[in-house]
């Protein structure tokens, strides 16, 4: 296996009595990306997630964390990996930092410089002190990837990692996974939150289902869609007729002095010409950026898959 | 990770809890009830020597410290120290698995097996504490309200006991009751391993020993009784014999360490092949 893989998956099944809430699951993870793990609710995201870290034995298939299985050495597979699992759960009886230094010493313990230091990076530090029974969820939320940095790991994998943060957290969330990401970082998260997965991912993974159906870099995932554009023109109707016979574009849209049109991004410039030497005046050409979620919803729906 | 540092944690996972102490504070309960109970006219002390009155002349004190320690162990053997240590051990897993903190702390690279190992280790512990505190508080709270003296002991009849040799009987009274105690706490932990809720599981190990408790008296059978929990924890009233018997002894303790091998054994397996889906 190449060095450069850190997280592998071949296979990976798991079945609930008759049904397949992950099947043959194929997935690799380079060093230094930041993954995005999409899929609808009941897809198998977070049972995935759980198989990686051993919290749930597969049926058929392995995953191993560089290099090394889960499923049969799963003690030396998590040496170097810091985790959250759906809402993060602590000793509600104790305070943040004590919940910090117990739980470090499962991984060969923590300096309180390095507690202090993990706080300070998801701003919690000031509160470390107190219940954490008295903390709010987000706090919690923050606490929990507290938890998942403090044993240096080379490998994050989160899941839902902004679920119940207000717009500041989330933002502070975003440029966090940014800022480890950029220091070389590999980041393996699941969401629902698109926009912010497409702000701060570099590939992406879609599961449904139990299966993959999409898989790759987000540029080359959004890049391989159709584009959308606005054209202003000064004949509408006319440019529609001229524009409707030809092959690489499609009039999806006519009204109020505009055109929508849908074709490869690399022959707008031909339909611009095409109107301009028909004897159009042609003011802009908008183009539309398929996002993120346009292209999962697509592919969540079945109607399309990368 | 070293079993000594995942006993430290289940440790300050235990004892930092303010619940955990309720267990002292009943025992304590119980104990100053029996010293009430003992310094009214009709303890038992006095009651005996009312009814010999007519016979003999007793002098000295049947009410002493010693018999003040007697007086708690058999009720706190049958039912308050299974119950409390239960408790203890019911959440161990069970009350971790539905708060969610176990799913966290197996994201460490901690084995699954030393984890089981120091939950049991923890209730193991704790029992013996709530034990040592029982005794000792029983023997300190009646050295404080009726002073030294020999242990006036009922059952094959009556019989004073020397103050020292009374001592160490009751010592192995007291350990062995914890012995028996930790038997039903190991069940709990069992349980405590498949269910999702710690007092279901506290539940059902103490209903276990109810049950074994009323199989024993209802169904009256020779050869189901030897394998019934609660005659071997009656067995302490043995030690308190004339002549303790050894063999019968043994073999309560022996049988009572089944109940904590086997249940062990069982939890440790399912602990380490079940999913965490919490």
């Amino acid at each position: 296996m190449s060095n450069d893989v850190v997280l592998r998956t071949r296979g990976l099944t798991k079945r609930f009595g008759k049904r397949r809430a992950v099947d043959g699951l194929d997935l690799e993870v380079r060093r230094g990306q930041v993954f995005g793990f999409l899929g609808p609710n009941g897809a198998g995201k977070t049972t995935t997630i759980r198989m990686l870290i051993g919290l749930v034995r597969p049926n058929d298939g392995d995953a191993e964390l560089f290099g090394v299985s889960i499923r049969r050495r799963r003690l030396e597979a998590l040496q170097r990996v810091g985790a959250m699992v759906e809402t993060p759960a602590f000793y509600d009886h104790l305070s943040g930092q004590c919940n910090l230094e117990l739980l470090s010493a499962l991984s060969g313990g923590a300096t309180r410089g390095r507690i202090r230091e993990v706080l300070r990076i998801v701003g919690l530090f000031g509160r470390e002190r107190d219940k954490v029974g008295t903390y709010s969820h987000g706090m919690k939320q923050r606490l929990g990837l507290a938890h998942a940095l403090l044993p240096h790991p080379e490998l994050l994998i989160l899941d839902e990692p902004a679920t119940g943060l207000d717009p500041e957290g989330l933002r502070e969330v975003r440029d966090l996974i940014r800022r480890l990401g950029s220091e070389g970082l590999t980041i393996f998260l699941s969401s629902h939150l698109l926009h912010e997965v497409e702000q701060t991912c570099t590939h992406v993974g879609i599961i449904r289902e139990g299966r993959l159906v999409a898989s790759g870099s987000v540029a080359e995932l959004l890049g391989g869609e159709k584009q959308t554009a606005t054209v202003v023109v000064d004949d509408p109707q006319r440019a529609a007729d001229v524009l409707g016979d030809q092959p690489f574009v499609t009039v999806a849209a006519l009204g109020d002095g505009r055109l929508r049109v849908v074709g490869d991004p690399d022959r707008l410039a031909d339909a611009n010409a095409l109107l301009v030497s028909q004897g159009l005046r042609v003011s802009a050409i908008i183009p539309e950026r398929t996002s993120l979620e346009e292209m999962y919803l697509r592919i969540a729906s079945g109607e399309g898959s990368g | 990770m070293r079993l000594w540092t995942a006993l430290r944690i289940e440790m300050v996972k235990v004892y930092r809890r303010r619940s955990t102490y309720l267990g002292f504070v009943a025992l304590t309960a119980l104990v100053v009830l029996v010293v009430i109970a003992a310094t009214h006219r009709h303890n038992p002390g006095e009651q005996l020597r009312r009814s010999l009155a007519d016979d003999f002349i007793i002098e000295g004190k049947l009410v002493a410290a010693p018999f003040v320690a007697y007086l708690v162990l058999i009720p706190s053997c049958v039912l308050f120290l299974p119950v409390l240590a239960s408790i203890v051990a019911g959440d161990q897993i069970a009350a971790e698995r539905r708060t969610g903190t176990l799913r966290t702390v197996l994201t460490h690279p901690v084995s699954r097996g030393v984890l089981y190992a120091a939950k049991f280790l923890v209730c193991t512990l704790h029992t013996i504490a709530l034990t040592a505190f029982l005794g000792c508080l029983a023997l300190g709270l009646g050295l404080a309200f009726f002073g030294r003296g020999d242990l006036l002991a009922m059952g094959e009849g009556i019989r004073l006991i020397p103050e020292g040799e009374a001592l160490w009987r009751l010592a192995l009274g007291y350990a062995m009751g914890a012995w028996c105690a930790i038997a039903i706490a190991t069940i709990a932990l069992f349980f405590s391993a498949l269910l999702r809720s710690g007092a279901a599981a506290a539940g059902a190990a103490v209903a276990l020993l109810l049950l074994c408790s009323t199989a024993d008296e209802i169904l009256n059978l020779d050869w189901l009784s030897p394998y019934l929990m609660r005659v071997h924890i009656t067995a302490i009233m043995k030690l308190f014999q004339r002549t303790i018997p050894v063999a019968e002894v043994l073999k309560s303790v022996g049988v009572m360490g089944l109940y904590i091998a086997v249940p062990l054994v069982l939890g440790f397996w399912i602990f380490r092949r079940k999913d965490v889906l919490c």
